[in-house]
């Protein structure tokens, strides 16, 4: 009986064996192993199978970590920026005193290489991606940089110095320039340099080209617009200052620049630190400008909603004061659905945190669901994407590492993951996520 | 039908003790493949230890410290977390405390004051004078007890009458680690195991301690005071770290400073010099001044005979109100003077003759402060407080006012206005506020009082 057992089990194994080399790879070599991915790529390694891609800035860590937005798991942690360095060990070079992103400055008569990168790390923040011409692009918020890389090999192209702060970026992806907003530090007079500009590159194969700098508000002193948005077919460009509550409408031909405030005051004025309504981001679709209002205190988080044209207020949905939202995306070529991230709390109360979902029609905003039944779950939600079929949310926590995955339909929380890199520190916190539409 | 009796009684009391018993557990990640070691400890609703993983004698003295890191040690020693038990107002506070509210008492005050004896349920009492277990709670907020952090807590202490204690630390002592923000640490050494966390980078690492809400009254929230700025909390810019630890280009500095000195100490101490010239520092650029507000500037030219018209706005640029942390203890003020021009005053606002005199809480005056309440009574312990009234400048905020001064008829030729904010870090009425101050008045002389120097302006004036 032992014998007609081993007997089967052999000629089964043989069996497999043969059907196995006697596969034709894509080579069109038999037993080559090599498989024809959906990119097009004929190769035997599964790792480079193309796939669509979710981008999260792990920003105490220095990382921006890679998804395959299909199946939630992490493809890689792609280290960003510079390493860290003791820049005092350049003292006795200027050139690669910078090349090492540190500064080079006179102190009390003396040359020296100075930095903090070394003490806060690089802080990638943002991601803006363009699918059409193949980039992604991170900034540093302390390292002071911008970077651009490849989507198919996730490999640096180039870097480039734009000074203090950057935060959100947004992209013109016909002309091939990315705009950045900067991030004002009131209290910390070294970092005052620069805090009503946007800041224009171009951008190509070859890597990136400082343009120029819009000075959104002359006159203005540290008004620190943040949130940025374009509509590229109306050449305009759109940002808002967290400190003084407008709104900017920049007209990208004729550099024409016009002002809205937030609290529908026509009297007012954008050099006035008011923050009342603490606009995040903005985003377009269809005509209309939609911002997200973090406010708190005594005034409700909110989503309003503007003519884009002429920054007319639509309409508002407000949430309730401890709601706190931040980040916010629009649904897919023919929805008329926002998404947005409730951060919740910042008072040490907790509670508010979790996210929401908001329809428009051409006069008003309104509420499709609100999943306010994750608190406890979400320390604090920040960043969000959402899939290309429109049926999954990513949305990270800048609190406790971690992304969540929910149902883009109702907001159910599907799974979590935490991406905090453990052989570095205990917890990280998370910033912008960003995801690709198609197979790279 | 008895024993369903029998384990439903089980049921309800293991529930009951459960919900009575704290552990240092609630950010414990099931998912973490990589754990960072930390040691239990469980408290009742008192504060009562009922179990810890940690003995006093798993934290080391900074004297084990100081060889290697003597500047780290040095300036450690002149910050409020080494003074943290050994100030006197605490010393009064903390005896109040344990007196109205017995053991629970102690243990709200040493939970963020004296966190090693929190975390092992020992008191001071335990502790045998001369003994090394005693040099090492004294040392209060020591190098050991930050060091071995491994984990962030992301609650504040949120506290009331039926929970006093609230504190969750996650550190892993007495395993011969030390944990920090050097990226690459040295480890050629026989003294520790160096290990890079970057939790050491967040401005997380300072709570629980540094924002308290008892009795839903928000009594010390720097914390959530910080994280109102939206540009602070997304990426936590401008952390604490990054001014109360600012790097020189070596190390970052351990003294901590904020607006405390040593008040037993005379101001001209050399270790009080050594604080007020780094709190003088950070104080540099904390607020900003102009002669003028949203309405009106100050005139170049004013009349005899008239009332002077003075537009003011003052702006916050710290990352938190002014005060912040016990604002009920601190006062911030304007002080505004008008001068002829032989340099004699016409009209003062906020001056006072000297460092313990009280200001003058009028509508005429500019202060911020806060005052915690219990009913009706101001109270100066926050054990003891059901409410605040917070008069602080916020973050960000720009507070504006104008000051009227009479211009006599005999003023020629020109005047001189002169402003600046002022900050002490204790108001001289508290040692009024409790017998127990009465032997401790000459510790009056010993207040600072700080100008800010970005808030320093002054206008000519002419007069027709």
């Amino acid at each position: 009986m032992k014998f007609i057992i081993l007997t089967l089990i052999f000629i089964m194994m043989n069996n497999c064996e043969k059907n196995s080399l006697g596969v034709t790879g894509c080579d069109g070599v038999v037993g080559s192993g090599k498989v024809l991915d959906s990119c097009g790529t004929c190769d035997e390694d599964p790792s480079n199978d193309c796939l669509r891609k979710v981008y999260v800035t792990n920003q105490s860590q220095d990382y921006v970590t890679v998804l395959n937005a299909e199946v939630d798991t992490v493809v890689k942690n792609i280290k960003v920026g510079f390493d860290s360095v003791n820049c005092n060990s350049f003292n006795n070079d200027e050139i690669e005193c910078e090349q090492n992103g540190c500064d080079w400055m006179n102190h009390n008569g003396i040359d020296m290489c100075m930095g903090t990168t070394d003490n806060v790390g690089n802080t990638p923040h943002f991601i803006s991606i363009d699918e059409t011409n193949g980039f992604w692009f991170v900034t540093l918020m302390d390292a002071g940089y911008i970077e651009q890389y490849c989507i198919k090999e996730d490999t640096l192209i180039d870097r480039i110095e734009i000074g203090d702060l950057p935060s959100l970026s947004t992209i013109d992806i016909q002309n091939k320039n990315i705009y950045i907003s900067r991030m004002n530090m009131p209290g910390m007079p070294s970092m005052s340099s620069a805090t009503n500009v946007i800041n224009k590159l171009s951008y190509s194969n070859n890597g990136l080209v400082d343009e120029l700098e819009i000075d959104i508000c002359n006159g203005c002193s540290s008004i620190g617009p943040h949130a940025i948005s374009i509509d590229i077919y109306e050449h305009q460009l759109y940002t808002a200052s967290i400190l003084t509550d407008h709104i900017f409408k920049i007209n990208l031909i004729s550099n024409e620049i016009q002002w809205q405030s937030l609290s529908d005051d026509t009297n007012s004025n954008p050099n006035i630190i008011t923050q009342v309504y603490k606009p995040i981001q903005s985003i377009n679709k269809n005509g209309y400008l939609f911002v997200t209002c973090s406010a708190g205190g005594d005034i409700e988080g909110q989503v309003q909603m503007y003519n884009s044209s002429n920054l007319e207020k639509i309409d508002s949905y407000n949430f309730d004061v401890n709601s706190n939202p931040w980040h916010i995306i629009v649904g897919n070529a023919n929805s008329n659905r926002l998404y947005v991230t409730l951060s919740g709390s910042a008072d040490g109360f907790g509670g508010g945190e979790g996210v929401a979902c908001l329809q428009f029609t051409d006069s008003e905003l309104s509420l499709v669901w609100q999943n306010d039944n994750l608190s406890g779950t979400m320390v604090e939600p920040h960043g969000i994407a959402l899939s290309f079929d429109e049926e999954k949310l990513f949305v990270s926590d800048r609190s406790n590492g971690k992304i969540y995955f929910l149902n883009a339909l109702d907001g159910e929380l599907l799974d979590e993951m935490n991406l905090s890199i453990t052989s570095i520190g205990s917890s990280t916190a998370l910033g912008g996520v960003a995801n690709t539409q198609n197979l790279w | 039908m008895k024993i369903f009796l029998y384990i439903n009684f089980f049921l309800f009391f293991t529930i009951s003790c459960n919900e009575n018993i704290k552990k240092n557990n609630s950010v414990l990640d099931e998912s973490s493949n990589e754990p960072w070691p930390f040691k239990i400890y469980e408290f009742d609703s008192d504060g009562n230890i009922i179990n810890s993983e940690i003995d006093i004698l798993d934290f080391q003295p900074s004297r084990d410290c100081q060889a290697c890191h003597p500047n780290h040690v040095e300036e450690w020693k002149l910050s409020s977390h080494y003074r943290s038990t050994n100030s006197q107002i605490f010393k009064i506070a903390f005896e109040n405390a344990k007196e109205s509210h017995f053991d629970e008492g102690d243990r709200f005050c040493v939970q963020c004051h004296s966190p090693k004896l929190f975390v092992t349920g020992l008191y001071e009492s335990d502790l045998e004078e001369g003994s090394l277990a005693s040099e090492i709670a004294n040392e209060n907020i020591g190098c050991d007890f930050c060091h071995t952090q491994t984990r962030l807590n992301f609650n504040s202490l949120i506290v009331n009458d039926y929970n006093l204690i609230d504190a969750e630390y996650y550190i892993n002592p007495g395993e011969g680690i030390k944990y920090g923000s050097t990226v690459d640490p040295d480890t050629n050494n026989n003294f520790h195991k160096s290990v890079y966390n970057s939790i050491y980078k967040d401005s997380r690492t300072c709570l629980p301690c540094h924002n308290m809400i008892i009795r839903d009254a928000p009594v010390h929230m720097t914390m959530a005071e910080w994280a109102s700025d939206p540009f602070n909390d997304m990426a936590d810019n401008r952390s604490c770290q990054s001014c109360h630890m600012s790097y020189n280009g070596e190390y970052h500095s351990h003294m901590f400073s904020g607006i405390d000195i040593d008040l037993t100490q005379p101001l001209d101490h050399e270790d009080n010099q050594k604080r007020i010239a780094s709190i003088t520092s950070l104080l540099d650029s904390a607020a900003i001044s102009y002669f003028n507000n949203s309405e009106d500037s100050i005139k170049s030219y004013a009349h005899s005979n008239d009332t002077l018209q003075i537009p003011f706005s003052i702006q916050n640029k710290t990352a938190h109100n002014i005060p912040t942390g016990t604002s009920e203890l601190r006062e911030a003020w304007i002080e505004l003077v008008v001068y002829n021009k032989n340099n004699e005053p016409i009209c003062e606002f906020g001056t006072i003759e000297s460092n313990k005199d009280f200001l003058k809480y009028n509508n005429h005056n500019i202060i911020f402060t806060s005052w915690l309440k219990n009913g009706q009574d101001t109270v100066y312990s926050s054990i003891e407080a059901y409410d605040i009234i917070n008069n602080s400048l916020k973050i960000n905020e720009t507070f504006e006012w104008n000051y009227s001064c009479y211009i006599p008829g005999d003023i020629q030729d020109s005047i001189i206005v002169k402003s600046r904010m002022r900050i002490r870090p204790v108001k001289p009425q508290l040692f009024y506020s409790d017998p127990a101050f009465d032997e401790y008045f000459h510790l009056l002389d010993n207040i600072p009082i700080f100008d800010i120097e970005q808030s320093k302006i002054e206008k000519t004036i002419y007069i027709h």
